[in-house]
Parts: C-alpha cells; structure tokens; sequence
C-alpha cells in the first residue's frame, strides 16, 4: 500500500488501519492493539474538538464521532458490515474512556470553588451535571456488567459509542429485539442504582 | 445479588413488561414478595434515567465552560443573594448557603438540574404561601433554583446513616411531620416526595423541605397529568402506577419514613416486628396497599400518635395473667383506630359468630352473651332481631337463617346500618381464642380488631365481656367521627334539595322504564342547578345509552367541566363517564374505574360499568362476568345482570344466560337487554317458537321496539329476503326518528347500508349509506357507512370518513383498534394489496374477538376485522389461512347472531376451502349456506354465484 500524506487530524493513511481492522476481524489478537494505537488518538481528537464547539466543514452529528473516525481512517470500499461494525464497538469503548477521562479531570479541576451553574438567563438550558453524572454512570455500568455483561455491552455501545440499534445489532451479533430488552432493562436498573 | 437471582428479575421484569394488564398483575402476583418488589421498582423506572437516552457525547460541551452561565462559588451574586458556600448535595441539586443582601439574612438556595417551567413556578408560588414551623418556608423561585429557609442541621437520611431513633424522639419527629402534612393538605398541596432525604433535623425539631414535586389538588390542569414522580422506595403503590396521588400517597411515605425512624433501616420485605406495638399499628395502617384503607387525612395521624403516651406504648396484648398469646401472622396485624368510628345514631348488625372449635355449646350463647353486653352501651345501638328477619326474605334468605357474616353484610346494607360485627372462636391446644371484628359496611373499613384468649371453657364469657368492654369504651372514647370519604350512594352534591330530588327519581326509576322516562327528571334537576356536575353526567350516560353519542357528548363535556364541584366518588364516575363516552379511551376509563372500585370498595357501580362498555366491547366477556359477580354481591342494580347474562351469551354460555335472565326477572330487576337475550338464545337454539315469543315481549317493552324490529331486519337479511328485509328496515328508522334519535336512526339505516354492500347491491349501498349519514352522524354510523361504501367500491368518501375518524377521534379503543384498521385493509385491498391488508389488521388483533361499539349498540360489525382479514388472505392466494379466518367467525356465533356478515363468512369459508382443496368439508359449508338462504329472493347475483360453484365441485 503507498503511503497516503497524513490528513488533517495526523492521521494514519487509511490503508494501514484499514489492514489491520481486517487483520483482527480475522482473528488476529494482536493486530488489535497495533489498531487502537491508531485508532485512540485520533478519536480523542475529534472528541477534544467536539467538546470545545469548534465544528469542522462537515458538522459533527452527536452520534457521529465513531462515523466520523471511522471515515477518516478506514477505507470503507474494502471493508465488509461486519468488520465496520467491531470497529464502532471498539471506538464505543474508547469513547468512553475519553469521556470518563474528561469527566474526572473536570471533576478534580472543580474540587477548589464549586462550579454549579446557576441560569440568570432564562433562555439557556441546564442539562444534568455532565461530569458527574458520567462518572457515576460509569462506575454503576462496571457494577452492572458484571452481572449483565451483555446488556452492559449495549448500554456503552449506545450511551457512549452513541450507535444505532442496527450497527448494535451487528457489533454484538444479538437480535433487534434483544438490544431493545436489553436496552430497557438496563436503563431501569441504571436508573435505580443511579438514584439511590 | 447472585447472577440467578438477577436474572430471575430480569426474567420477570422482561414477562411483566410486555405482558397485558392483567397478566402483568397476575404474574407479579406469582412471585414471591421480594422479587416482585425488585421488579416493581424497576418498572417503575421507565421514566428516570432520560440523560440516557442521548448519547454521553451531547453532554460533552458542558465539560467545559459556557460563557452564558455564572459560577457559583463563594462570593459569587445570584440577583439579591451573596452565596457563601456550598452546603451539600441534594437529590435534585447543589445547596448553596447565602445571605440576602435585603433582608440580611442567610438563606438556602438549591440549584436544580432542570429548568422550571412557568406551570411549575405558579405552582411554587402556591408551596410558598405554606407558613408552619415544621415546613422549611420557601422564599423565593427562580428559572432553575429555589430560595429557602435555612435549616442548620442534617436530613434525617444523613442522621439515620448512625442507627435507629430513640422512641421518643421518633415519635416527636412523626408527630411534627404529620403536623406540617397536615397544614399542607388543608392548603390542597401534596408533597408527593416524602423520604428521609427531605426531612432536615435540627436539634428537636425536624422540618419538611424539598415540596419540588408536591402539587396543588386544587389545580385541575396540574393534576390531570399521570407522569411518575417520587422516590420508588417511598412510592404508595398507586403512585408507581402513575394514578393520581392524594394526601393519602404522603401518609404511606410517611409510613415508610416512620419504620426507618424505628427500625433504622429502609423497609423492605419482610417487615421488621418494631419494639412498639402501637406504632407497629399506626406504620401498618399507613402503608395500606389500597389508599382507602390507610388513614384519610393526616390529622387523623397526628391524632393516632398523640394516643400513644409512653405509658401506654407497650401494651401486651394478653388479657389473661400468665397466658402467652400465640397468634397466626395474619392476626398479629391490629388495626385499631385512635378514635372511634361511630356515633350515638349509628346501628350495627351482629353477625353469627364463627365457631371452629367443634364445641356446639358455643353456638348462639356467644352472640347472645355479646349482644347483652354491647346493648350497654349508650353509644351502640343493635339493629333488632325483628328488622332481622324481615330484610332476610328480601335477600332470598329464610327468615331464620344464620347470619353468617355475609348475610350480615347484606343486611347492612339494605337496613342502612353502620357497621358489621363478628365474632369468631377458635381452639388453641386446651385454650380458647376469641375474636371480635367491627367492619365498616360501606367502605370496609376495620373498626376494631380484638382478640383474646381464654384458658378454660369456663373462663371464656368473661373474657368475651373484657373484649365487648374494650371495645364499648374505645367506640366511646372521643369525638371525631370517621372522615366521611364514602359518600353514601343516595347523596349527590347540589345545594338545592329539589334538584336532588329530582335527580333521585330520574335515577332511581326503573331501568325497564326506559330512558325517555327517566331523562325528564334529570333534565329537571339541571334546569334547577345547572352546574350539578352529576345530573349532566347521568343525562349524557342515558344519551349514549340510547346511541345518541353526539347529545351524550355535549352533556358529558359539561359534567367532566364541573366535576370538581363533585364529591370524590362523583368525580369518579364523570371521569369514567367522559372516557367512556366522549373519548372512547377505553383503557383510561378501565383504570379510572378500577382506582374507584379500590377506594370505594363497597360500590357496586364501577364494576357494573366496567362489565359494560369497557370490558364487553373490548372482548373480555369473562373478566366481565367476573365483575357483575363482584357486583351483585354488592347487591347491584339491573345493569349489572344486564351485562352478566350478554356476556355469558356472548361465550356461548346459554343456560347461564338465561337463568341470569330468569334471576334478574325473580328480583324484578329486568331490563331491554335481558329480553334481547332471551331472543337471541332462542335464536341460537333454532327455536322459533320460543324465538317470536321473545320477540313479542321484547317489543312490549318500550325502550326496545325499534332494536327488536332492527334485528328482525338483520335476520331477514342474513337469510337472503332482502325484499323483506328492505321493508322492514324502515320500521326501525322511523320509531327512531320519531322520537328524536336522530343517531339511532342513522345507525340502523347504516346497518343496511352495509349488508346491501355484502350483497354486492352497490346502488343500494350507496344510497343507505347517504341516507344514514343524512340521518345523524356518530361515530359508529360513521364506520358502518365507511364500510358499506368501501364494500361497494366509493372510495373517496369512504376515505374521507376514515380520516374524520383518525382525527376526531384519535383515543378512542374502537375506532382505533377496529374501525379504522377494518377500512385500511379494505383500502388496501382495493388498491390490490392483500399485504398491506394484513399488516394493517395486526394493530387489531388484540381485539379480535370484541364487539366494538358499533356491535354492542347496534348488533351488528363485531369480529369485522377477522373478516377482512379473511379477504384478505383470499386475495393474497392464501386460501388456507384464510379458511381459518372465517372458520373463526362461524365458531362464534353467539357474537355475530343475527348478522348478515355471518352468511357472507360462510360463502367465504366454502371459497376458501375449495380453493384450498378441502372439497368435502366446503361443500359441507356450501350446503349449509344454501339452507340458510332457502327462501331467499331468487335473484341475488350471490346467491346464484354460489349455487354454480356449488354445482362445480368436484365430487
């Protein structure tokens, strides 16, 4: 494969990620770790600049981080829906991790002064406390996956990796009906655990 | 938590979920208490967790800093307050102390996650004008965050983290807080979010805080939503449901809240034995499954716990020295009230008591020894042996029968006495276990638990006397009388007695009678108080009764304006009354009624309606049954056995029915719907005699002469003597119009429409069909026109009517469930679709075997949907599938009856089977089709169609 310059975020030329995504889909471990070596950096820069509002010329949809690295990276004329769909459940995982980090240095950052954020002007929204709610999700999720390990799968590929019931269905190879049960279920037990 | 036992709750919470209504309950039911617990939490988390459902990645910009927000931290100024520090997390937000630079005083602020909305602030406006020392006081509201009272000292949750309480002390906290409930439920606001979370304590005192989900009852618009609120832990069981919550909702959180108090742990199941028993009796009557069994009011809390002075706190409950109570489960749950339920002018009935000590000398002596001892009384009053014995003949009973506790019951009633009383005694090893029950009649309601034991047969009449004494004096004790929440079936809420009266007579004319002679009446108390919620309500069901939905609307809409002039119980039945009818949500009025039947459990009312409409138009004919059961134990009106024996005909359950019919008949309690089942019965039995005799005296009735004359013309039709029936068909339409039933009418001629289109009679079709909706437009002459008209080939008025109904009538279970998916498959099918026929049947598959509302008014078009998907089968080359369709039809007769579709199915089965290869068993059919229409008019094209194919099966 020649080598193809680096595009915009550094990234590798799509031909070497594109090998080694097939290298692991066919069963090779450690082609796995040569990926995410690839794959995490430039995940977590796109994350970075989505977090800080910068939009690029193709604006960033909120489930699009794991398609948009995935376009950047893959070349998706030689790759089949099974192995796009283990790249996704592999980025939802590192989404996840980047969150996590982000949410624990906000966390520590914000432990000086309290950072609540009070609206006096009525047009803007609060949403839930981001940071700690992510944390906290994220610890119930380990809890929960240890009882529910497939239905843990699902809540990271869908709250974190942000993917649709289809490429679910096709990164954990499990029925439509099975995400959805699975889907509610967790959230009713998250929900509980999250509220107690 | 074990992996089994969390998949067994996952396992159940998957069964519950995607189960009905009543499977849900009665699987919950199966479970042991722990695991439905579990699982009841955990659907009551549908709603929570909704950052979930957009992706973490959405939330990632806040990470950051947004310039339009202000960082509270100390020294930061939000308007006129200077925040000082953070003081702790709340279960909605951040607290903040800070001082009011005005007023100069420190105050607390919580910020929430959610931004208010300008209902929500109204309503804090409400909570803010609450003014009691055990409410902490909420100053201010603004976009996102609450001004309060400070309060120095911790929640109850934080200082319950150490341990239990003291008694003392917890019962002073319980006494406050029921203090502070108290004050807010008599300003209409309920807190809806008790928990420990929300109590802060301070040294002696203790303060309610956080009303940020308590709502005003008085505000109408506020309570009609049904979303789920509230903390599940602490959730009364109505409130998991999303019914509405009453002060009654607080009272069992506070239950909740006053066992964690005593027993430092949250309640969970099963329940601890606390160390006092009275108050063990105050938490469990609070945590009363049903709201109406709880304590009413929190006042009435307050007054329970001042009872329990610290002498009295631990009061053993054995009466005899040295004898040691042993008590089955079930008994060891006392319910005492502080205060007594009865007044100087109440009467009760003394039931036999029930002896299973196998000993026949205490048979009588115990109900006569008792009697003498409560005769003492001055605040008792028996009813006499005389009144006995002459209301037990009206009940069917002997005059000397046993008063079992049942007959009691009844009596109670009929005499309109207070309250039950009956006494058991049992056996226990070489001991004597006596018991004393006082029950409220109409609400069911324990008045008084005792229980006793004695150590010798001897000693047993004195021990009865200890109890009789106990309980004389507790009935004695002080003045408040039970909360009046069941309002007696005769009362109604107008100021003026004349409207009542006249409201009285209209109601209780009887049914027989007919509705033209009870309306006057009704329309009478109307003129005289137009806003009597209950007489419009009345006026509006007879309406629709009579299938004038358009005229029953109007008056329903008044009724469900002004329902919150009514009492609790009134509400209840417009709120049932308006689903039934103006909505046609039949789902909302089966869950209004069950919350009614719940709270006034000695009602016979809500199960009679829902054996209606609710439950017979939607198919359930066994679960209505069950409810004019409930029903005619409570002794029910005509209605009530109405419903009973057409839904036993219904299941094909002839005998039952008719001697339903013949029971209804002994009590004089007969009505038009009793006489069409005994026509339809003899129909089914193919008796003819018996058939035009019960037509007779079905005609004689006056409220049933135009349907008799209306079924006469189905039958004729279904035999094919359409020229007959084409005569015949005027009759009822004019006795309707003439009478000013305009709607009627136009259902009848509707009613033709629709089997001149089965015929394949086009023209005729179409011009019923105009005439029907000439006559008076509804929303099932609306469909049966529809369907004529789809039948016949007119599709664009058809279609034009298909929409009408998707828009007006958007909630209503028959037009969603079966009108419009019956006319999308027969779009379909025109448009040459069969698929897309069968795909829009699905939705009404549920349904399959109801009778919609146009069957259970007009007689005709139930099991439609299963017809059409039939057709559509045919056309879709499936002939097998679709002989199943039909054959289902067939197989159930006692629903179709006299309807013309029934000959048409049978045509359609013959096809089917033909085509399907099945040639002995269609021509089994087509013979039988063929009897049918033995005289029928020589040249409908139909008719002919099937004698030639007939002709050309093979042999």
């Amino acid at each position: 494969m020649p080598n193809e310059p680096n595009g915009p975020f550094g990234e590798e030329s799509s031909g070497e990620v594109t090998n080694l995504l097939r290298a692991w889909s066919g069963g090779d471990q450690a082609a796995l770790d040569r990926l995410a070596e690839r794959v995490y950096p430039a995940l977590r820069r796109l994350a970075r600049r989505y977090m800080k509002n910068e939009r690029q010329a193709n604006t960033l949809q909120s489930a699009g981080l794991v398609h948009e690295v995935y376009l950047r990276l893959v070349d998706v004329r030689r790759v089949e829906w099974r192995e796009r769909a283990q790249f996704y459940a592999m980025a939802a995982q590192m989404m996840r991790r980047i969150l996590v980090d982000a949410a624990r240095a906000r966390a520590s950052k914000k432990r000086g002064g309290s950072a609540a954020k009070v609206n006096i002007d009525a047009a803007a929204v609060l949403s839930p406390e981001p940071a700690q709610s992510i944390l906290a999700l994220h610890e119930a999720l380990a809890a929960f996956s240890r009882l529910a390990p497939r239905q843990a799968r699902v809540v990271e590929l869908r709250y974190f990796g942000g993917l649709t019931e289809e490429e679910i269905v096709a990164a954990l190879d499990i029925s439509p009906r099975t995400v959805r049960r699975d889907w509610s279920f967790a959230k009713a037990w998250l929900s509980r655990e999250l509220n107690r | 938590m074990n992996v089994a036992r969390f998949q067994q709750i996952e396992t159940l919470y998957h069964a519950a979920r995607e189960a009905t209504t009543d499977e849900r309950a009665a699987l919950l039911a199966r479970a042991d208490p722990e695991l439905r617990h579990e699982v009841e939490l955990l659907l009551s988390e549908q709603n929570g967790a909704e950052f979930l459902d957009r992706p973490a990645i959405e939330h990632a910009p806040d990470l950051l800093e947004d310039a339009a927000t202000v960082q509270l931290e100390a020294g930061a100024r939000l308007g006129p307050y200077r925040i000082e520090h953070k003081l702790g997390e709340g279960g909605m937000g951040e607290v903040f102390r800070a001082i009011d630079t005005r007023l100069g005083r420190a105050v607390a602020i919580k910020i929430t996650r959610v931004q208010f909305s300008a209902r929500f602030e109204r309503e804090a406006r409400a909570i803010a004008a609450l003014n009691h020392p055990n409410i902490c006081t909420l100053y201010d509201v603004g976009p996102n965050y609450f001004v309060m009272e400070l309060v120095e000292g911790e929640t109850l949750a934080a200082r319950l983290k150490r341990g239990p309480l003291p008694m003392n002390t917890a019962l002073s906290y319980a006494s406050q807080i029921a203090a502070a409930l108290a004050e807010a439920h008599a300003r209409g606001i309920v807190h809806r979010d008790l928990k420990p979370g929300n109590l802060m304590v301070a040294r002696s005192s203790i303060k309610v805080l956080d009303f940020g989900l308590a709502k005003s009852s008085h505000d109408q618009t506020v309570t009609a939503s049904r979303t789920v609120t509230g903390t599940p832990g602490y959730m009364a069981p109505e409130q998991r449901e999303g019914k509405p919550a009453d002060a009654r909702t607080d009272i069992y959180a506070f239950g909740c809240v006053l066992y964690e108090m005593l027993a430092g742990e949250r309640l969970l199941l099963p329940r601890r034995r606390l160390s006092s028993r009275k108050l063990e009796r105050i938490v469990n009557r609070c945590l009363e499954e049903a709201p109406g069994r709880r304590w009413q009011s929190a006042a009435e809390l307050q007054r329970a716990l001042a009872a329990t002075t610290p002498a009295s706190r631990a009061t053993p409950v054995a009466i005899t020295a040295g004898a040691i109570l042993v008590l089955s489960a079930a008994a060891a749950y006392f319910y005492l009230h502080q205060a007594p339920k009865l007044t100087s002018t109440d009467t009760i009935v003394l039931a036999e008591f029930t002896n299973t000590t196998g000993d026949p000398v205490f048979d009588d002596t115990l109900r006569q020894g008792l009697a003498v001892q409560l005769q003492q009384s001055p605040f008792l009053s028996l009813i006499s042996e005389e009144r006995i014995r002459s209301t037990l003949p009206l009940m069917n009973q002997p005059a000397d029968a046993r008063l079992t506790p049942d007959l009691a019951q009844g009596v109670c009633a009929r005499t309109g006495s207070t309250a039950v009383l009956e006494g058991s005694i049992a056996a226990l090893g070489s001991q004597y276990v006596l018991g004393l029950r006082a029950k409220h009649c109409t609400t069911g309601d324990i008045l008084a638990d005792e229980q006793a034991q004695a150590a010798r047969k001897e000693e047993v009449l004195s021990t009865l006397g200890q109890i009789a004494d106990r309980f004389r004096t507790r009935v004695g004790e002080s003045l408040a009388t039970i909360e009046k929440h069941s309002t007696p079936l005769e009362e109604a809420t107008t100021p003026s007695l004349e409207a009542l009266k006249a409201f009285n007579t209209g109601r209780n004319t009887m049914l027989s009678a007919g509705w033209e002679r009870r309306l006057p009446h009704l329309q009478r108390a109307i003129a005289i108080d137009p806003e009597f919620a209950m007489a419009h309500a009345l006026v509006g069901f007879g309406y629709s009764s009579m299938g004038e939905s358009a005229l029953g609307r109007q008056s329903l809409v008044k009724a469900y304006q002004l329902r919150s002039r009514a009492s609790d119980v009134e509400r209840l039945n417009i709120e049932t009354l308006y689903d039934r009818d103006v909505t046609g949500n039949l789902d909302r009025e089966r869950r209004t009624l069950e919350t009614w039947a719940e709270s006034y459990p000695r009602d016979p009312r809500p199960q009679s309606l829902m054996a209606g409409l609710a439950l017979t138009s939607t198919g359930q004919y066994e679960l209505a049954i069950a409810q004019t059961e409930k029903a005619i134990a409570l002794e029910a009106g005509a209605p009530t056995y109405a419903s009973k024996a057409r839904n036993q005909l219904l299941l094909n359950r002839l005998d039952d029915a008719l001697l339903t019919v013949r029971r209804a008949a002994e009590r004089k309690l007969e009505s038009d719907e009793t006489f069409l089942v005994s026509y339809f019965v003899a129909f089914l039995k193919g008796d003819d005699e018996e058939l035009s005799r019960a037509a007779t005296v079905a005609r004689n009735n006056p409220g049933s002469e135009d349907i008799v004359s209306h079924l006469e013309t189905l039958a004729l039709a279904r035999s094919g003597r359409l020229q007959d029936a084409r005569r015949m068909s005027a009759v009822p339409v004019e006795i309707a119009q003439r009478s000013g039933r305009r709607e009627r009418a136009g259902l009848f001629e509707a009613g033709r429409a629709v089997w001149e289109a089965f015929y394949g009679n086009a023209a005729a079709a179409r011009q019923s069909a105009a005439k029907a909706l000439k006559l008076g437009r509804g929303r099932d002459v609306d469909y049966a026109a529809a369907f004529a008209l789809a039948l016949s080939g007119d599709l664009p008025q058809s279609r034009a009517l298909a929409e009408d109904l998707a828009r007006e009538a958007a909630e209503d279970t028959s037009v969603q469930f079966m009108y419009l998916p019956t006319l999308r498959a027969l779009f379909s099918l025109n448009a040459g679709d069969p698929a897309a026929a069968i795909q829009a049947l699905q939705i009404a598959s549920r349904y399959d075997l109801a009778l919609g509302r146009v069957g259970f008014i007009g007689r005709f078009g139930g099991l439609y949907p299963i017809y059409a998907r039939g057709l559509a089968y045919l056309a879709a080359r499936q002939p097998t599938d679709a002989a199943v369709e039909f054959q289902r039809i067939l197989d159930h007769r006692s629903i179709v009856l006299v309807d013309p579709m029934d000959a048409m199915a049978r045509l359609q089965l013959a096809r089917a089977l033909a085509l399907s290869g099945d040639t002995v068993k269609a021509k089994g059919v087509y013979n039988d089709l063929l009897t049918l229409w033995k005289n029928a008019d020589p040249d409908i094209r139909v008719l002919k169609d099937a004698q030639a194919e007939y002709a050309r099966l093979p042999d």
